[in-house]
């Protein structure tokens, strides 16, 4: 069991972090926030979900805790437990329950990670009650306006298991992240790790290619965070060539002959 | 060596086998000049032929006798291994015309010295095309590399260059210039000139002075305008590629007496391939001026610039044999891309139009739902955003535009890229379409895709004899209703051998299969938090330990269990049978499927198998293999057997009749696999759009019922529609046997874990 003694203070954004926004959803999000209704990020892997909570927590200026939803958390995981202290119970608030009392953002990163039996914990939270019953204390607390619960998840993965159930999903305002337009991923690779413009619209060029395969069987084409990582390597030194096998293609896939074609397309480009 | 020795040898590695004296005696006399060494080697040879075949072995003998004095004898064993692929692969005939000539097939392949072939690059080139443009694109074969937009046709095999390395180089840039072609935009370009695909680049180019010459010149045009967009995109090509282009201009030789047009056109290309004019002499062809004319290229389409740049050649005259460089420079089938341009751009016009009439009639839809439930507060914020786009369309009801831009957010994604689309191609997005489309919506809704809409299934009545459901009509956009009666039949059970062969042919990949589904079944095992079980649950002890602490009674569910439960899923999986899967697609799928049940059994999920073909909609038949509930024993297995070719394709009755069946069953999660060559066709006029229309609204309805499908399409070639009638990213394009059965089995997995 991992105990984790958050500080709320310490989850504070006080330097704006770099978001370059696709169309309307800082706007959008914003108008969630006033409404307070919750928040529901789709899309692929390293296209900027978490990046953007940052930039919104930043705007907002309230807490972000995010919590990496996995097969294993449990319902005590999110709201708290007791803990042995000596000879005393001692309650520990868990991330949600710490979201809710001080007022800030809980976002639960790739939900559909999580069971859906730890997932209902949050159903009270999204509709107008606004409440969280923390059975253990006996207590119910009332959600102060500034908190707000966003989750995000994944289309595309492609297990039908891991699916939001309708009761789930229609309780948020849903934000569609995808791959950005190439000019904006050209500016994101460049503003994120100071890579010259023409290595970014390469990188971000390889990337685009690779996403082209999807119907021929990649999972799932390169991410921004690959071409990021990729720029990174070029940039400590690693040939263009080797970078991009090592930081791009090769996190994407075993397969021999999708690794191939895609080998070919990076010496085009390089 | 002696006759008699050497037949007396060779009975005794052959034995017991007998075969005709004077034949051996015959094979062997071409041994008999041959050092003891090499026939030594040779013979070693033999107990590894004679078994595959005599007559191989008697070609292998009386060829190699030749070709033992070419090649050290320790290469002996490699040769004869190629000897036997190519026997396998091509029969005798192949296997003699592959002994033939040792140098060119055997050593030459051997240290990198030969052309390449298309059957040994294609999955990768096929791949690298798909990345180059974007989109699926297939490859086909053509002497001269052409394409029509949607399929890039190459040659055979290319031996230009001495070394495999090179040669592939070429196929690769052959590629990736046609791509060039088509991003440059020229097939559309030539739509400005007037009569489109029938023969209006031709007609255009008889009206200069000497068409041939013209229809040449335009051709090296183009091939600069496409190189220098290869330079801009794919640097790393065109410097490995360069030297080689070089090359082959170099090699272009004038014919007749026009020396002065030949080294004309070379100074040309090599000034635009390698930025220099090569030799000092051919310096003067490239003046300033020409200089300009083709800078001009790399803004202005190569038909506006043309006329300029063919006058410089014009006072010449002349003719050239441009040799190897005939691959790059390709051959333009103006007419075939102008048809597929066409019917592209009607396509997006129609999907446009259905699409954006949809999008208007659900947000009819939410309206109406917002206006029972009295705007039931903000609880969907979207249902308010859709009605007030539609609120502010009703007020305007000329500015159907209006409602495109404000509620752009609420558009489908799909319906978003089709509009880019549109709007790259056109440059704007036509008003027609968008009045065609609010046009559409008036019409009134059909709908049975929106969740829980499950209506649509259980209407359909169901007589003794058959069961009948309504088709989608996309023309009148409605159902036609009780349109197709669909008949319940089993697959009859024969006895064979296939379902042994196919697992022994795919020993190899079995062991993994298993092994991986096993990792599936062993995913979840432990379940936390049980009253009893094997071993104690950490987490919950402190939990417990705690919440007594605190004087709440603490849980009594302490305890990790090992389970083996079922996962809860069941799958469908439906299978064409008609007509059209004859041959590879049918095997293929047949094979997959007993790979499938192999790995099913391992996992223990529940699942089904049906077959569908049919002829009319009067007869659409699902052919049972197996039910839900039905053991995987040899009775199943003598049914996968019997699978076999039988009708037509009407995809949509027996889409809806399984979906209606999977709705039956008690499951939480249901899956539909569809495996079909992607071809839906009916005797009658069940074809082209309105099959695809009618099998998209089949799938539709079946996802509306919370059913996850999924669609595997295995031909040679993926046709265009196939995103369009199974869904983004709902499916996956298969084109060779090979790797259909492993993929259906790692789909599943993926799909599943
Ligand atoms: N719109 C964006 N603005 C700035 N950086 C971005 C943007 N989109 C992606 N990135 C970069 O990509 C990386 C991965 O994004 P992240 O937010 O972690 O992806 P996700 O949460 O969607 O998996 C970020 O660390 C950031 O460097
Ligand atoms: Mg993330």
């Amino acid at each position: 069991m991992t105990i984790q003694g958050f500080k709320i203070d310490e989850n504070k954004i006080d330097v704006e972090p770099f978001f370059l926004p696709r169309g309307n959803e800082i706007e959008i999000a914003l108008a969630a926030r006033a409404n307070q209704l919750p928040l529901l990020l789709k899309g692929p892997t390293g296209c900027g979900k978490s990046r953007f909570m940052q930039y919104l927590a930043w705007r907002l200026r309230l807490p972000l805790i995010t919590v990496s939803c996995h097969d294993d958390l449990s319902t005590g995981d999110l709201i708290g437990r007791f803990l042995v202290k000596g000879n005393e119970a001692v309650w520990q608030d868990g991330p949600l329950t710490l979201a809710v009392k001080a007022g800030g953002i809980c976002y639960l990163d790739e939900v559909v990670e999580a069971r859906k039996d730890t997932i209902v914990v949050i159903h009270p939270l999204t509709d107008d009650r606004r409440e969280l019953p923390v059975e253990k204390l006996g207590k119910i607390f009332r959600a102060p306006p500034e908190f707000m619960l966003v989750v995000s998840y994944n289309p595309g993965y492609q297990s039908i298991l891991k699916d939001l159930k309708p009761s789930t999903r229609q309780r948020f305002v849903s934000l569609t992240f995808d791959y950005p337009t190439e000019e904006r991923e050209v500016e994101i690779v460049t503003g994120e790790c100071g890579a010259d413009a023409h290595l970014s619209r390469r990188l971000v060029q390889l990337a685009v290619m690779t996403r082209s395969l999807k119907d021929s069987g990649l999972i799932e084409g390169a991410s921004t965070r690959l071409i990021i990582q990729t720029a990174r390597l070029i940039k400590s030194g690693v040939a263009e060539v080797d970078a991009c096998r090592a930081g791009m293609t090769q996190s994407l896939t075993d397969d021999l002959d999708l690794l191939a074609a895609m080998d070919e397309m990076i010496v085009s480009l390089f | 060596m002696q006759l008699e020795i050497l037949k007396n040898r060779f009975l005794a590695i052959v034995s017991p086998s007998l075969p005709n004296e004077w034949e051996v005696e015959d094979v062997l006399a071409h041994l008999l000049g041959l050092s003891d060494g090499n026939v030594d080697s040779l013979f070693q040879q033999i107990a590894v032929i004679w078994p595959v075949s005599h007559s191989l072995c008697f070609a292998y003998l009386q060829e190699g006798a030749k070709c033992i004095v070419l090649m050290p004898g320790d290469l002996l064993g490699e040769w004869s291994r190629q000897i036997l692929g190519c026997y396998e692969a091509g029969g005798l005939l192949a296997a003699r015309n592959f002994m033939a000539d040792p140098e060119k097939h055997f050593l030459g392949p051997l240290d990198g010295r030969c052309g390449a072939r298309l059957t040994s690059l294609s999955e990768r080139l096929q791949l690298y095309l798909c990345g180059v443009f974007g989109r699926r694109i297939e490859l086909g074969v053509s002497k001269v590399p052409t394409t029509n937009i949607d399929r890039v046709f190459v040659p055979e095999n290319i031996d230009i260059f001495t070394t495999e390395a090179d040669n592939k180089l070429l196929y690769k840039l052959i590629v990736s210039l046609q791509w060039a072609h088509v991003e440059s935009r020229v097939f559309e370009d030539s739509l400005e000139l007037g009569h489109r695909g029938d023969g209006h680049v031709t007609r255009w180019l008889n009206t200069f002075s000497r068409p041939q010459e013209a229809k040449e010149l335009f051709g090296v045009l183009q091939f600069v305008k496409s190189f220098w967009l290869l330079v801009d995109v794919f640097p790393g090509l065109i410097r490995r590629a360069t030297p080689l282009c070089s090359d082959l201009i170099e090699a272009i030789s004038a014919q007749g007496g026009s020396v002065s047009y030949c080294n004309m056109l070379k100074s040309v290309l090599q000034y635009s391939v390698t930025g220099l004019s090569k030799s000092g002499s051919n310096r003067r062809y490239l003046d300033d001026l020409l200089k300009v004319v083709l800078e001009r290229l790399r803004s202005e389409n190569t038909f506006k610039v043309f006329p300029e740049f063919y006058a410089y050649f014009d006072a010449l005259g002349g003719t050239c044999n441009f040799g190897g460089l005939t691959l790059l420079l390709g051959r333009f089938d103006f007419d075939a891309a102008a048809v597929a341009i066409i019917s592209r751009r009607e396509d997006q016009k129609n999907a446009f139009i259905a699409l954006l009439s949809m999008a208007v009639q659900q947000n009819m839809l939410v309206k109406d739902v917002a206006n029972a439930e009295n705007k039931s507060q903000q609880s969907d914020s979207s249902a308010l955003v859709l009605t007030d786009a539609v609120a502010a369309e009703q007020e305007q009801p000329g500015h159907e535009e209006f409602l495109l831009q404000n509620s752009n957010a609420e558009l489908s994604s799909e319906l978003k890229a089709l509009i880019n689309s549109i709007q790259d191609d056109l440059g704007e997005l036509p008003q027609a379409y968008v009045q065609a489309a609010a046009g559409m919506a008036g019409k009134g809704v059909n709908d049975r895709e929106s969740h829980g809409a499950v209506a649509g299934f259980t209407q359909c009545s169901v007589s003794s004899v058959g069961h009948s459901y309504d088709e989608w009509d996309y023309r009148r956009g409605g159902y036609r209703s009780s349109w197709c009666t669909l008949y319940e039949k089993t697959v009859e059970a024969v006895t064979s051998t296939f379902v042994e062969d196919t697992l022994l042919k795919y020993q190899g990949q079995l062991h993994k299969i298993r092994r991986q589904f096993e990792m599936l079944r062993n995913q979840n095992r432990y379940a936390r938090r049980r009253r009893d079980g094997d071993e104690i649950d950490f987490d919950a002890l402190v939990d417990a330990l705690g919440d007594s602490k605190a004087g709440i009674v603490p849980s009594d569910r302490l305890f990790l269990r090992l389970l083996r439960d079922r996962r809860e899923i069941s799958t469908y999986f439906l299978v064409d049978m008609s007509y059209s899967t004859e041959g590879w697609v049918g095997t293929a799928l047949k094979e997959s499927l007993v790979l499938i049940a192999e790995a099913m059994a391992i996992v223990g999920d529940a699942y089904a198998i049906y077959g569908f073909s049919g002829m009319r909609r009067s007869k659409s038949e699902l052919f049972t293999v197996k039910k839900l509930d039905e053991v995987y024993g040899s009775v199943v297995k003598q049914r996968i057997a019997g699978i076999g070719p039988k009708e037509y394709t009407r995809m949509g009755p027996p889409i809806r009749h399984i979906a209606k069946k999977m709705l039956e069953c008690e499951s939480r999660v249901r899956l539909l696999i569809v495996l079909s060559d992607g071809k839906p066709e009916d005797y009658d006029d069940y074809k082209g759009k309105y099959a695809i229309e009618d099998t998209r609204k089949a799938l539709l309805e079946a996802r509306g019922a919370g059913i996850h499908v999924f669609c595997i399409t295995i031909d040679k070639m993926a046709h265009a529609y196939l995103g369009h009638m199974f869904g983004r990213g709902q499916f996956v394009f298969v084109d060779s046997v090979d790797t259909l059965p492993t993929k259906l089995v790692k789909l599943y997995r993926s799909l599943t874990c």
